[in-house]
């Protein structure tokens, strides 16, 4: 009898692992989808409003759905804080504050960092080219994550049961 | 006498390595797929290895005097 519970119960969670392992894809495209958001916003406010680029971050993070609000919001308040050299290292120290939340990937987060490299240090014309290229590297990001999650959503699922399977079967 | 849920156990495991091959060589994860067969056979490998000693003992066995 607790054998059989035993083996329920280890088949129950390597299928819920399998699915959860899975559920990491669809988050990366949620959130790729949410930066590039973000980032038009934060192009409006920093083309058309001239805000400076604290207050360009704190308006994009009310805006933006968690954790990209936070990571943007963490960012404002590291500027605002006013002990970094560059945007760059600000930028990268939010992420870092921010790193358990967030599931995209290092080429993900370097297309932000790229941006961050040139915030605030050209006129309004780098500033728009600046923006267009991330947005493009950013659409290339969600089409690569959106390939990514439909080729392998399935698999990681089918692959938890089955080896929750594996297990069950050589411990009985 | 044989068991013969060791038998049921070793198909078992080979079907179930089977569908994790196919599955992983679908999400073409060619290289994994096969870290997973030899996985398979290892963990095959480990169950009968206690039964092909007792054989070989028994073998060796017969022929001493």
């Amino acid at each position: 009898m607790i054998k059989t519970i035993a083996c329920a119960v280890i088949l129950g969670a390597s299928t819920i692992a399998g699915f959860i392992y899975s559920e990491r894809l669809k988050y990366r495209v949620f959130q790729l989808n949410e930066l590039q958001r973000a980032i038009y916003q934060l192009q409006n406010e920093i083309t058309y409003v001239h805000a400076l680029l604290p207050d360009a971050f704190k308006s994009v993070a009310i805006k933006s759905k968690e954790p990209i609000g936070e990571l943007f919001n963490k960012a404002s308040e590291l500027l605002s804080d006013n002990n970094y050299e560059n945007v760059y290292e600000v930028m990268s120290s939010a992420m870092n504050l921010v790193k358990s939340k967030l599931y995209l990937n290092s080429d993900d987060l370097n297309v932000i960092l790229d941006l961050s490299k040139t915030l605030g240090e050209s006129d309004i014309e780098g500033q728009m080219s600046i923006f267009s290229l991330t947005i493009a590297n950013i659409k290339k990001q969600i089409k690569i994550s959106e390939e990514f999650m439909n080729k392998n959503i399935r698999m990681y699922r089918y692959l938890g049961f089955s080896f929750g399977a594996v297990i069950v079967i050589v411990l009985i | 006498m044989l068991d013969v849920s060791l038998l049921f156990k070793i198909g078992a495991t080979g079907i179930l390595i089977i569908i994790i091959d196919k599955i992983l060589k679908s999400g073409g994860k060619e290289d994994i797929a096969v870290v997973a067969n030899l996985a398979g056979i290892i963990l095959i490998l480990m169950m009968v290895i206690n039964l092909v000693s007792k054989l070989f003992t028994s073998v060796k066995t017969l022929f001493q005097f």
